[in-house]
């Protein structure tokens, strides 16, 4: 560093000099800070800068002490020197106004010096009120003097405190006239600031309130480019936050709020409601009931007018807020009766609307008790007690039509519902239960109304939001009533649907009333069996079975008995039947396993894993061939056990090690181990090793796959897990059977992202690389090859979950095999299967290893090598490259897609013309419709190809493209006009052919898009 | 704008809307030709926005299926439509709405009709006659300030407030 003598000489030569001052701050800082300079020598030097005839070079002096100042730590200075520097700042205010910028920085870096004591502070504070006009400054200057002002309120609010009645005018002459959004939002979180500091506002509220109150509502369309990014949303935030801050604002804000609201302007009321609700948290009973019966005029206004969804909405909400404020917390005379007289004129202006069920003003009326209701336990008892009568004996009468009879059980539910959440309303002796009785009868008229399936429709749904305002008794008759009608043949299956629901909600809350008064009469259905006439109806009943099946007291008896049919079914009954009924266990078996007693019940009462395998091995040994679905579906229920039980393990080594060698070697019994009651022609099939030639324990892999899908992970002892890879392979390769081999293919995959990272791993991959090279040679057969691709992808999709390296090899190989004459289109459509979801396969609910991202990796991995071949290639590889690209891109979130839509974008155009082949423009269309649906930015520059092209594509082509091809249109049409107008009218023209096409489902689209695009530009349109 | 300010049915009956059409197995075959038929007239006018209410003219019964006949191998399309009140100062905007949705989302070859529902409006014979004229038609959607408020109708837009 230099010496102190050779800096202080800089600092005084720095008038004439032409010095950075940013540079000198740097260079004599870390001299100050240490204390080989005392700031009075740096002051004393720079006495030629700052007593300078030009006020540029005083100016500059300043900046640097500004500069120093700031880098100070925060106890540098003592009593003296920031007694010294006030008194020298304090000075310098006074100086010319271009000097004053750098002395705000200089107050706003002293300050926060811990020694400066308050009465400095307050005398820099009383300096700029009275030296500076702040609004004459630049932005940033401003900006720093509120910054300035913030920190004191902040951390020196006893200072300013002693300030008394001259720190508000001081203030608001500070900020008054305002206009750069940035400083706003610093002006709006110092006044915050000032409020939660505790400071006395009187006299001067109404003039703080107005200074701010000014700019309500906020109007600001953020300018282009903008550095800062200042969003509407945080102006307009900032400003509800300071009128929302203190109740002395309220008789001020609330009239403002009362006229903002009464305008024309959607986003003024819009801020003015949500301004309300804010303010209502703040906002003291004694204040707002002034205000009630005028904003009770205006909020119901918007209500009834229901111009625009999301001003009632907010309007309904803020009406809660008002109530709310009113009749809860500390309240008055005054406030419960102006709730009262407005909860009174409310009741009687829509109980006359609810007479009219018919009629628009029905749902205004209901919306608005509603939110009544919701506000506070005391309208909710009022309202209810008027209302629920009403409405209940309105339901009774048989001379409505059947809409009104509709409407009045939505209305009549949707104000239970909000009653229901006051709980003390709903206690036994509670105001609901009083009138739970007329309730009842009106939904039970609903339900066994013969006006028509609407009625018992509209009352199925709005039945469950009533359960909690309903005693035991009438839903005990309610779960009667539904399951009488669930089991009538003549019941619509929609009908059926609502009631089901209907029932799962009812067991969620009252599972005994389920278990006593619904379940029986399902389960006697179920053992005496239903009509045979109607196999539908047996379907029905078991749906409904399961879906009640929420907890473990009604899975229990449900499950056993399914079981029980299910066994006898596959002896004596048809196998469709059979299979029926499994796949309702597999459905009941799936959503019990979330609930951990059903699942303990599962895994350990049931022993799940035992009964499934033991039915699938009499599965395969009592048909032939066994009959596919039963057994998927089996497999399925095995591998959700197998995936729930905390240690499969031994269970996963026994089956591998079976399948493997047998019994002969290292089973130790294991046959017996895993089905205890097995017959000798079940162990043979059990403990027969994998073979695709053995047609009856081929079937056995199905099984294999769902335990070792299934299993946590495989574990570093199982040693025999490599033959079974070389096993599973040579069956996959060799089987006939398309479905077993895909089953294989599985299994493989499922191995493969399971094992150790370690040799395993990298010894298995190796054995899978030249198994697959092999067979994928172009002289083998065309099947045999396909199998093998089969494989390569589904080890690719195993390795790229799991996030390993290993992968690189199998994209490449995938990649390379594009230009295969043979394979070249069945290998661009096997991307697709890398990045679209299995419903089990490598799924983390299958304990897949899955790295985070892994989708994105492997898209980023390809999309670069498959666009350079697209472009450098020609013929059938860029077509290849062109349906590659294509069936990635639906699978893929649109975040992931986004930095690459620019270079997609083109390999994808080019497929919209009719001269490629009908493989390529039919996944092009369809990829590039769900594109532009997301993005259709990027397709702004190629509007001129694209229209064209895309118009072309509605008429002459198969109806998928057509379709999808006018999807593209209608997605485009959202761009700006400006570049959209140029091509509207050929647009227009060129969708005429489309509104007569000979299809409706494409006259459909075409008509839709065809008026999107003729609102683009026009008058009231876009 | 407020209530009893310038709505001249202050609270209309709102009627319950129509299921989606029910689909046919030969609807995807690209082999079968669908005619035009009354339901998708209907379909097309029927989200169309009444101009002082937030509800759809289906909602109000201005239009319904039975209302929309269709002759499409003679390429005539008649649509009825009925106004909520005999004395409905909107009906020829409404009738509008109607002839300008027809204009733009069915093939040229149809001649369109739009007329009243005989006996449903106090100056129906005028109306008819005013949106069966050609000539006048197309000069009324010259004028920006009533296309713009026939447009606002007829846009494909979420519906303002919901019913239910």
């Amino acid at each position: 560093m230099a010496p102190a003598s050779f800096l202080l000489q800089r600092l005084k030569s720095l008038p004439e000099s032409s010095e950075d001052v940013d540079s000198l701050v740097r260079d004599i800082a870390p001299g100050v800070c240490g204390r080989e300079v005392t700031l009075q020598e740096v002051v004393e030097a720079l006495g030629p800068s700052l007593t300078h005839e030009r006020p540029r070079e005083r100016e500059v002096g300043t900046q640097f002490l500004a500069g120093v100042l700031g880098e100070l730590p925060p106890a540098y200075l003592n009593p003296a020197e920031a007694s010294f520097m006030t008194a020298f700042l304090v000075d310098r205010l006074r100086d010319h106004h271009t000097v004053q910028p750098a002395v705000f920085l200089s107050c706003l870096a002293l300050v926060k010096q811990e020694k400066l004591r308050d009465a400095e502070v307050q005398s820099l504070v009383e300096g700029i009120f009275r030296e500076v006009q702040v609004q004459s400054h630049t932005v940033s200057d401003r900006r720093t003097v509120y910054s300035f002002l913030k920190y004191c309120l902040c951390n020196r609010a006893s200072a300013l405190k002693e300030l008394g009645l001259s720190l508000l005018p001081g203030l608001v002459a500070a900020i008054e006239g305002e206009s750069d959004p940035r400083n706003l939002l610093v002006v709006f979180s110092l006044v915050t600031a000032l409020i939660q500091s505790g400071l006395t506002l009187q006299p001067f509220v109404e003039e703080l309130f107005e200074v701010v109150a000014a700019y309500f509502p906020i109007e600001f369309v953020p300018p282009r480019g903008d550095p800062y990014a200042i969003q509407v949303e945080d102006l307009v935030l900032g400003l509800r936050r300071v009128l929302a801050s203190t109740p002395l604002f309220a008789p001020y804000c609330l009239p403002l709020l009362q006229e903002k609201l009464d305008s024309d302007l959607t986003s003024a009321k819009l801020d003015s409601l949500h301004t309300l609700v804010a303010c209502c948290e703040v906002y003291g009973a004694e204040d707002v009931h002034p205000h009630t019966r005028p904003l009770w005029g205006s909020l119901r206004r918007e209500v009834m007018d229901g111009a625009n969804k999301d001003v009632e909405e907010a309007a309904l909400s803020a009406l809660t807020a008002v109530v709310h404020v009113l009749e809860v917390g500390l309240t008055t005379a005054a406030s419960r009766a102006a709730a009262a007289t407005l909860i009174e004129a409310a009741v009687a202006e829509c109980e006359c609307h609810l007479r009219a069920p018919e009629q628009r003003l029905m749902w205004p009326s209901t919306r608005l008790l509603v939110a009544l209701v919701v506000a506070a336990p005391g309208p909710a008892a009022t309202i209810t007690s008027k209302v629920v009568p009403q409405l209940a004996s309105q339901c009774l009468k048989s001379d409505g039509t059947a809409l009104a009879h509709q409407n009045t059980l939505s209305s009549l539910a949707m104000v239970l519902e909000a009653a229901t959440k006051h709980p003390h309303l709903l206690l036994e002796d509670g105001h609901l239960s009083q009138l739970a009785g007329p309730v009842w009868e009106a939904f039970h008229h609903g339900l066994s109304s013969d006006e028509g399936p609407q009625v018992q429709t509209a009352t199925l749904a709005s039945l469950p939001p009533v359960f909690p305002a309903l005693p035991s008794s009438h839903l005990q008759q309610a779960a009667q009533e539904l399951t009488a009608l669930l089991l009538d043949p003549s019941s619509s299956p929609s009908l059926r649907e609502g009631i089901k629901k209907c029932l799962v909600r009812l067991g969620q809350q009252k599972p005994e009333v389920i278990l006593k008064h619904a379940l029986p009469p399902l389960l006697e259905t179920l053992r005496t069996g239903t009509n045979p006439s109607s196999g539908e109806s047996e379907v029905q009943v078991l749906e409904s079975l399961a879906s009640l099946a929420c907890s473990k007291a009604v899975l229990a008896p449900v499950l056993t008995e399914m079981w029980k049919c299910a066994q006898t079914l596959l002896t004596d009954g048809p196998l469709e039947c059979f299979h029926c009924y499994l796949s309702t266990i597999a459905k009941m078996v799936k959503s019990s396993l979330k609930d951990n007693e059903s699942q303990q019940f599962l895994l350990e009462e049931w022993r799940g894993t035992q009964q499934i395998l033991t039915m699938i091995i009499r599965l395969i040994q009592h048909s032939h061939p066994p009959h596919t679905p039963a057994l998927l579906c089996l497999a399925t229920i095995l591998r959700s056990l197998i995936a729930s039980e905390s240690t499969p393990q031994a269970l996963v080594q026994h089956l591998v090690t079976l399948a493997v060698h047998g019994t002969e070697e290292d089973s130790g019994g294991a046959d017996t181990l895993l089905l205890p009651d097995s017959t000798p022609e079940m162990k043979r099939l059990l403990t027969t090793p994998l073979d695709y030639t053995d047609p009856s324990g081929s079937n056995m892999l199905y099984a294999l796959e769902a335990v070792v899908s299934g299993a946590q992970n495989l574990s570093e002892e199982l040693t025999c897990v490599l033959q079974l890879l070389r096993k599973v392979r040579v069956f996959g390769a060799s089987t006939g059977d398309a479905e077993l081999r895909e089953v294989a293919v599985l299994l493989h995959a499922a191995a493969i992202n399971k094992l150790q990272q370690d040799s395993q791993l990298s010894q298995a991959e190796e054995e899978a690389q030249a198994d697959v090279e092999a067979d994928l040679d172009p002289a083998q057969p065309k099947e045999k090859r396909l199998a093998a691709l089969l494989v390569t992808t589904w080890t690719c999709k195993a390795l790229v979950v799991r996030g390993s390296n290993l992968q690189q090899w199998w994209t490449k190989k995938l990649l390379n095999l594009l230009e295969d004459p043979e394979l070249g289109v069945a290998t661009a459509r096997s991307f697709e299967t890398v990045v679209k979801e299995h419903p089990y396969a490598l799924s983390p609910a299958c304990h897949a290893r899955t790295r985070l991202l892994h989708r994105q990796r492997f898209f980023e991995g390809v999309v670069r090598p498959l666009v350079d071949t697209f472009s450098t290639s020609k013929g059938s590889l860029k077509t290849c490259c062109q349906v590659a690209l294509c069936s990635l891109m639906p699978h893929l979130p649109q975040p992931i897609l986004a930095p690459h839509v620019d270079k997609v974008l083109p390999v994808v155009l080019q497929g919209v013309t009719k001269n490629e082949g009908q493989v390529v423009v039919e996944s092009v269309v369809e990829t590039l419709a769900s594109l532009l649906q997301h993005s259709p930015a990027p397709a702004t520059q190629h509007l001129s190809f694209l229209l064209p092209a895309l118009l072309s594509l509605t008429t002459n082509q198969p109806m998928a493209v057509r379709t999808k091809a006018l999807e593209c249109l209608d997605a485009l049409a959202t761009l700006p006009t400006t570049s959209l107008l140029p091509y509207r009218d050929d647009v227009l023209q060129g969708l005429k052919a489309a509104l007569d096409d000979h299809k409706r489902v494409v006259r459909h689209a075409a008509a839709s898009t065809r008026t999107v695009w003729i609102m683009v530009g026009a008058p009231g349109g876009s | 704008m407020r209530i009893g300010d310038k709505l001249e049915n202050l609270n209309p009956q709102v009627f319950a809307e129509a299921d989606q059409r029910k689909e046919n197995p030969s609807d995807w075959d690209d082999a079968v030709r669908d005619p035009f038929d009354g339901r998708e007239v209907f379909d097309l006018i029927r989200s169309i926005r009444d101009p002082e209410h937030p509800l759809t003219l289906e909602q109000l019964n201005v239009v319904s299926e039975e209302q929309c006949e269709v002759d499409d191998a003679g390429n005539h399309v008649k649509v009825l439509f009925t106004p909520t009140i005999p004395h409905c100062s909107m009906a020829s905007l409404i009738g509008l709405s109607v002839r300008l949705k027809l204009l733009h989302t069915l093939p040229c070859r149809f001649k369109v009709d739009v007329v009243i529902t005989p006996g449903s409006h106090a100056s129906e014979a005028a109306i008819n006659k005013q949106l069966a004229d050609k000539e006048r038609v197309a000069a009324a959607f010259e004028n920006p300030d009533l296309l713009s408020v026939v447009n606002k109708c007829i846009a494909p837009r979420p519906l303002a407030a919901s019913v239910g």
